[in-house]
């Protein structure tokens, strides 16, 4: 490496009014969002060694620059931080409602850099435009009229009862739609304006589709009769003793607990439905299978533990000395099998290796770990050297030099 | 490579192919479901500026990438999580903690040093009390060129804090 600093994980490096012998003293950078340069300072980007930059932007040396890391949300009543400033970088989302301050907003500022999306209303998207330097993600129009909900909306027919008139939403996360309320739905929303996902009942589904434009997401249906449950469920006998023939359609990993006694699991499952993936014990599957949708859904039967690696995970011998009997690994995130394992040992000790996310193994270690794959969606990968690199000046949100 | 055009029309296909199963993955990680839409956005739109790279690969290998860019991204805001959690615990920590150091200087000495650019902010806000948005408005500029002096000149006396340590 060639002598020098090195700089990495800058969101924004600054560089209009450094000096060449500050940029001389740089070995490397690596890893920064956004560079910013003045014309000056421009002949300087050759020289450096700059690895995995997002976007370099000229920005003359003498505008001052404000920068947010965070969204920005111009609303009638409040224009953030203070005012319009002369260059504005936004390190997030920005979210834009039509009014007379915001208007001003866009024509004071004299250039926009966001690393995000924009919602903007459609009568200011001109003044937008010509103001935008560099968009790093979307930039989403709607019309004036259109009540922009940050987030996720959910719908309820009380909520729409509330409402005088019908209108139009603007989403930008997603919006759910369980209760049934197909008529509400019809009556009181204009359009449905949907950045992420719409996850709505078998019942409303129709009017929702009817209502929805331009969106991006997919549709979700559940099914009648099932209760909808956000993120991951775990069924365990005490929650299942609280089921009666329960349907349930879950929008994360539902685990099915070891101490389910088949009887239990048979009176209380009438259903069972999930976006992610149904890991049960095997000895439950004859009862538990029949609940589910096969087809659609994702179901993981293991025998023995369950080992889950959802993180960054190393795998030691020691695990094996301290445990006995088979286990069933499933790896959603990222998991790197220690040397000190014996090949033999993941041969012997594991029942099966589902693989969603990353391993990372010797060349002896791999084949025990293929003899033992079951659903394998992710990457199995021999182990490298560690690329980390090590900066002298890291993880800056702004650095100047 | 030859346009944008070809580019986009790459990362349309990829799109239309994998969305699903990267959402299913991204929901794995994630927990939630707006999570998950951002972490799958995140990886197109770097599939849009690496579309050259994306082309040279099979199916598989895309998909892999995808992926990869997707955890990755996860975890990395997981450990920027942790870190700021922490920071957290770190300074109400201090806050917590007595003052046991002999002969502290005084506030006035500590802000003397301060270069003038960044004094009067400090002084205002740590003397008077006085929030970004009232020293802004007291000082004719915007609250985040307040917040970006006081920042600067918090780290100017911490870098003059650790060279009288050496």
């Amino acid at each position: 490496m060639a002598n020098g600093k090195t700089i990495g994980n800058v969101n924004v490096l600054d560089i209009r009014k450094t000096s060449e012998e500050t940029i001389g003293s740089i070995a490397r950078i690596s890893n920064a969002n956004v560079v910013l340069y003045s014309p000056a300072t421009a002949s300087y980007l050759s020289r450096l060694d700059l690895g995995n930059i997002n976007a370099s932007i000229e920005v003359p040396a003498d505008v001052e620059l404000q920068t947010t890391m965070g969204n920005v949300h111009l609303t009638p009543g409040k224009v953030d931080d203070g005012g319009p400033a002369v260059f504005r970088l936004v390190m997030g989302n920005m979210f834009i409602e039509a009014s007379r301050e915001t208007s001003e907003f866009l024509r004071a500022i004299s250039g926009l850099v966001v690393m995000g999306n924009i919602y903007c209303p459609e009568s200011l998207a001109p003044a937008l435009e010509s103001k935008i330097k560099q968009l790093m993600g979307n930039l989403r129009t709607y019309p004036d009229d259109g009540t922009l909900i940050i987030g996720t909306l959910e719908l309820t027919d009380s909520f729409l009862a509330g409402s005088e008139v019908s209108q139009g939403f603007v989403v930008t996360g997603s919006v759910i739609a369980m209760e049934p309320m197909a008529q509400a739905l019809r009556e009181k929303v204009d359009y449905l304006q949907v950045s992420g996902r719409v996850l709505c009942a078998e019942e409303n589904a129709e009017a929702v589709k009817a209502k929805l434009r331009g969106g991006e997401g997919g549709v979700t249906v559940v099914p009648s009769g099932y209760r909808l449950r956000q993120g991951d469920l775990l069924l365990d006998a005490a929650a299942l003793g609280s089921l009666d023939q329960g349907r349930i359609f879950c929008t994360g990993t539902v685990r099915i607990g070891e101490d389910v006694q088949p009887e239990a699991a048979e009176r209380g499952l009438a259903g069972l439905r999930s976006l992610v993936m149904i890991v049960c014990p095997d000895g439950l599957k004859d009862i538990v299978a029949t609940r589910l949708d096969l087809v659609a859904d994702r179901a993981i039967f293991y025998e023995g533990d369950l080992w889950l690696f959802d993180g960054e995970h190393t795998l030691h011998a020691s695990r094996f000395e301290y445990t006995e009997g088979k286990a069933t690994a499933l790896v959603t995130g990222e998991l790197h099998i220690d040397p000190d394992v014996e090949p033999a040992t993941l041969a012997t000790r594991f029942a099966a290796v589902h693989n969603l996310g990353e391993i990372r193994c010797s060349p002896e270690q791999m084949g025990a770990i293929e003899a033992r794959l079951g659903m394998q969606e992710g990457e199995l990968l021999g182990s490298t050297q560690e690329e980390k690199e090590d900066f002298d000046i890291g993880n800056a949100n702004v650095l100047t030099l | 490579m030859d346009t944008a055009e070809q580019r986009a029309g790459i990362v349309a296909d990829l799109f239309e192919q994998s969305k699903e199963s990267l959402f299913r993955y991204a929901l794995t990680l994630a927990k939630t479901i707006d999570r998950a839409d951002d972490l799958v956005q995140e990886a197109f739109l770097r599939a849009l500026r690496h579309a050259g790279t994306l082309e040279r690969m099979n199916r598989h290998q895309r998909d892999a990438w995808l992926k990869r860019v997707v955890r990755h991204r996860f975890f990395d805001e997981e450990r920027g999580r942790k870190r700021d959690q922490a920071a957290v615990i770190e300074r109400v920590r201090r806050a917590k903690q007595p003052l046991y150091v002999e002969h502290a200087p005084a506030l006035e000495d500590i802000i003397e040093r301060v270069p003038e650019r960044y004094r009067t902010v400090i002084e205002m806000r740590y003397r008077l009390g006085l929030n970004s948005r009232e020293i802004g408005l007291a000082l004719g500029i915007p609250s985040g060129t307040v917040r970006s002096h006081l920042h600067q000149g918090i780290q100017w006396l911490r870098d003059e804090q650790k060279a009288s340590i050496r």
